[in-house]
């Protein structure tokens, strides 16, 4: 057992299903006791893999995929959704899924907005702004 | 159309983002995934002209 299949299990139920597994679907997936399943989650939060609920062994994020709603919503070609936990995962999960639409907020004027991924091409090619510098990413992840 | 940055915050054209988010996550999904360390993460930034004090780990 290594903590690494928990973690896959966790990535591939959200390509899936668009949604976090729960410690039950992971020990029933894996033939883990749910306090196996628990300790690989709280490992691997601290190591920056995923992101628990505070308090909970609960899956927040999974990055690129959120497992609460955000304003970035991926809808993949073939009919999965998934939230993204910021505008680059939502460019991200395309790379993980396939062709998508990701709808998402301008930071300017608050309205949704769509971009296409088709292929490898982003249309129209907006800007994404960053307001946390990468050496700053996990310091509060939640809000970065 | 180059990204833009200072200490402050950065823009960069949402086609430049794609392609840096590919690379970032690619094989996250499977067993033999290793995160970034910092010298990693750096030169993923760096091959897609993302530079400057706001990229640097």
């Amino acid at each position: 057992m290594s903590d690494q299949e928990v973690r896959t299990a966790v990535y591939r139920t959200f390509i899936e299903t668009g949604e976090a597994p729960t410690v039950d679907d992971l020990s029933q997936m894996l033939g883990w006791a749910a306090t196996e399943i628990e300790a690989a989650l709280r490992r691997l939060a601290g190591d920056h893999e995923i992101v628990l609920h505070p308090g909970t062994t609960d899956l927040w994020m999974a990055h690129p995929f959120s497992a609460i709603p955000t304003d970035y919503r991926v809808d993949s070609a073939d009919g999965r959704s998934f939230w993204a936990n910021c505008a680059w995962d939502g460019l991200a999960i395309p790379g993980l899924v396939g062709d998508s639409t990701v709808t998402t907020r301008s930071a300017t004027t608050g309205e949704f907005f769509q971009v296409e991924v088709r292929d490898g091409r982003v249309t129209p090619d907006h800007l994404v702004r960053f307001g946390v510098p990468a050496r700053d990413f996990w310091v509060d992840i939640g809000y970065t | 159309m180059a990204a833009t940055g200072s200490p402050r915050g950065c823009v960069v054209p949402a086609i430049t983002m794609y392609a840096v988010a590919a690379d970032w996550y690619r094989g996250r999904d499977g067993v033999g995934w290793i995160r970034h360390d910092a010298d990693a993460a750096s030169e993923i930034f760096r091959r897609h002209g993302l530079t400057g004090e706001f990229w640097e780990i």
